[in-house]
Order: C-alpha cells, then sequence, then structure tokens
C-alpha cells in the first residue's frame, strides 16, 4: 500500500512538472493564484496523496476563473 | 481507476459528439463547413463571453495601475518568489487580477482539441476515404465523383480546397491562413500587453502559434483565426465602451457644475450662502489647482453682490478653464440647488 502510495505521488508530479516544463511555457501566464494551479497541485499530492492531492487540485483550477478573487493560496 | 477513465471517456465522447452535432447542424443551414466553423467559433465564444468580458474588465483595470506595478517589480526584481507573492497581494488590495485564470484557458482547450477531432473523424476520413477508393478502385461511377466533388466542394473555403487538409496542404491559401493567424495573435497580444518584459512573448506566440497550426487542418486553424478576430473586436469594443464612459462621466461632472453655476446665479442671496460649502470639504487631490484658481472669486461673490455680478463673466471664464484639472468634484450639489431645472433628459 505504501509503494502504490509513493508511486501514484511520484506518477502524478512527474506528470505536472512535464507540463510546467513544456505546455506551460507555451502559455502566457494566467493564474489568478500564488502557488500557481500546477504548483498547487504537486504541494497537495505531496501533502495529502495522490487521490485527495489530485481532487484538491482540480478544484483549485475551476475556482481559478475569472469570478474569483485569487491571490494567496497554499495547499 | 478504470471507472474514473470510463467517466472521462464519456464526458469526453459527449463533447466531441456535442460539437460534431451543432458544427453539421450548421453545415446543413449553411452548406459549407467553412461558415460553419466560423458560426460554431461565434457560439464558442458566446458562451464564453461571460467570462472573456470579465477578464478585459480586469486586464484594464490593470492598465490603469501599472507604474504600482513597476515599482514592485523593481523592488523585487532579484526574488521573483517574493514578487509573484506581492503582486497578488497588490491584486487583492486594488480588487484587480489581470489573469483569467486557469480554467478558461483549459476550458478552450478541450473545445480546441474536439474540433480537430471532428475535423479528422467526421468532416473528411469517412466520405473522402471512402470515395478516394472508389475512384481509386477504378470504377468510373459518375455518381461518385459528383458525391465526391460535392463533399470537397463543401469542405472547401475561401481557395483552401479541403478544410481537413492541415495548412500545409493546402497551398498558397494555407500559408495565407497561418499568416492571418500569427498576425492576429500578435495584434490581439499587443492590445493587452501591459508589461514591457512580455515583449518577447509577443513574437514567440505567433510563431508558436503558425508553427503548430501549420500542421493542423486548416479548419482548425479557420477555428483559431475566426477566435482571434472575435477577440480583437471584443477588446475594441470594450475599450471604446469603457473609454466613453469615462468621458460621459467628465461631461457628466462639467454639466453639474455648469448647471450648480446658473442656479446660483439664479437666486443670488442663497448662492451666496451656498456657494462656499462644496469648496471647503473638496479636499481631494486635483481639487487643489481649483481651489487656488477658484476660490479668490468666491470670496468675492460671497463679499459683495453688486460687485460679483460685474465680475461673475470673467470668473466664470477662468472656471471653464480650470474645469478640466478639477475632476473629483463633489459629486451631489449642495442642498440649496438639489434641483436643476428638469430640462435635460
Amino acid at each position: 500500500m505504501k509503494t502504490v502510495d509513493r508511486m501514484s505521488r511520484g506518477i502524478i508530479i512527474a506528470l505536472v512538472k512535464a507540463y510546467q516544463r513544456t505546455i506551460s511555457q507555451m502559455l502566457k501566464p494566467s493564474c489568478r493564484f500564488y502557488p500557481s494551479c500546477s504548483e498547487y497541485m504537486i504541494q497537495s499530492v505531496e501533502k495529502y496523496g495522490a487521490p485527495r492531492g489530485v481532487a484538491k487540485g482540480l478544484w483549485r483550477i475551476l475556482r481559478c476563473n475569472p469570478f474569483s478573487k485569487g491571490g494567496y493560496d497554499p495547499a | 481507476m478504470g471507472s474514473i477513465a470510463g467517466v472521462w471517456s464519456t464526458i469526453w465522447n459527449g463533447i466531441i459528439a456535442g460539437l460534431n452535432w451543432l458544427l453539421q447542424g450548421l453545415y446543413r443551414l449553411t452548406g459549407n463547413y467553412g461558415i460553419a466553423i466560423i458560426l460554431l467559433t461565434i457560439v464558442v465564444k458566446l458562451i464564453l463571453l461571460p467570462l472573456t468580458m470579465k477578464q478585459t474588465r480586469s486586464m484594464m483595470a490593470m492598465q490603469k495601475i501599472q507604474p504600482e506595478i513597476r515599482k514592485l517589480q523593481e523592488k523585487y526584481k532579484d526574488d521573483k518568489e517574493r514578487l509573484s507573492q506581492e503582486m497578488m497581494k497588490f491584486y487583492k488590495e486594488n480588487k484587480v487580477n489581470p489573469l483569467g485564470g486557469c480554467l478558461p484557458l483549459l476550458l478552450q482547450l478541450p473545445i480546441f482539441i474536439a474540433l480537430y477531432t471532428v475535423l479528422r473523424k467526421y468532416l473528411t476520413t469517412p466520405p473522402v476515404l471512402l470515395l478516394g477508393r472508389i475512384f481509386q478502385s477504378g470504377l468510373p461511377n459518375p455518381q461518385a465523383l459528383a458525391v465526391k466533388g460535392s463533399l470537397i466542394q463543401s469542405a472547401s473555403f475561401l481557395g483552401i480546397s479541403n478544410l481537413a487538409d492541415t495548412a500545409r496542404a493546402a497551398g498558397a491559401a494555407g500559408y495565407v491562413l497561418i499568416g492571418l493567424l500569427a498576425l492576429t495573435t500578435w495584434y490581439s497580444q499587443k492590445q493587452v500587453m501591459t508589461d514591457p518584459r512580455q515583449k518577447s512573448m509577443l513574437y514567440i506566440m505567433p510563431l508558436i502559434m503558425a508553427f503548430i497550426a501549420i500542421s493542423l487542418p486548416s479548419g482548425v486553424g479557420l477555428y483559431w483565426l475566426t477566435t482571434n478576430v472575435l477577440q480583437i473586436l471584443q477588446q475594441y469594443l470594450v475599450e471604446r465602451y469603457e473609454k466613453k464612459r469615462e468621458a460621459e462621466e467628465e461631461a457628466e461632472r462639467a454639466r453639474a457644475k455648469k448647471e450648480a453655476k446658473r442656479a446660483g446665479r439664479a437666486a443670488e442671496p442663497k448662492a451666496a450662502l451656498t456657494k462656499t460649502p462644496p469648496k471647503t470639504p473638496a479636499k481631494a487631490k486635483g481639487a487643489v489647482t481649483q481651489e487656488k484658481k477658484g476660490a479668490p472669486s468666491k470670496k468675492q461673490v460671497a463679499g459683495g453682490e453688486k460687485g460679483a455680478r460685474a465680475k461673475k463673466p470673467a470668473a466664470g471664464g477662468k472656471k471653464a478653464s480650470a474645469k478640466k484639472t478639477a475632476r473629483p468634484l463633489p459629486k451631489q450639489p449642495p442642498a440649496g440647488r438639489r434641483r436643476p431645472p428638469p430640462k435635460k433628459k
């Protein structure tokens, strides 16, 4: 169970980091929050594990729209 | 895990089916896939309009506070982490945020990919490939030829013979499309650029867009181009509207002032009483210059009614020139002349 947990964390963080290094570079910076959504995803996966961390990260992306205030919002 | 993937693929297929349904419906309506794609873009843009409008507004607010942001950047230029934190704080304090957020960006992505899929899958591959095979199999079926001809014709648009072909394959018209795409990308970015540090982005983005679009179906490029054009148009209209509103507010203030003066002249004793109060509480920065110019004449007005009458035209002229510099006038006229003559409207 522990290895599953660690592996899933590693995979997701690697995926997000790959995104940050490739796709994110091409898009203009657009996140309303600090840390950015992708960074938040990494932090929350590190903090809560893959399932909950991803859920929190996705929720953050949903919140990250022009109707939200944005600002400082740590994982 | 499997069920999650299943849910996602269901959603994804739903998006594609919906988009395809819309595209085919628009095609049946117009008889041309090019026009159908443009209409589809407009529909998508309308759906996203509340989000983008909000974003446009905050971008404009952003341009106004740019100097202060530059100060912040200067202050924390060695510490990027700190800078973005401070910026976020600053945005929150000023209730602006220049960034649209991740959601609008990510929302456009599936639409884009789905359109790509639709163009690949439904617009061309089955009929054209199928007919192509009939054609190649040496069956000189005039009917099949006619069908093929009409299908390709309906997928041709402004010199691009088939919107499902890549822009590269579409020849000159494809390159024109790519060129326009790069140009509109550049311009729509330039419209909203506030930070000079982003200047390199201004040129890099169009190149990236062109580079990607050249190997996508030209229909996708057309979608992209239309999006850009609509974005530029929206930005232009909002900007014009805002400017007009600002000018109107200015005019409103000027008119209120004039009105107040006229009312004051009509009832002079009252004017002497009420004219001084609005001046004294004007603490706003802009009003200082006005106070310097306007105050002496005011005293004369309050001092002697006879003398004031003679001097009034001159004072009025002076005031008119001061009007522009002194914007933050107290909004409501003092109690004495609350109701200006109801002739406007």
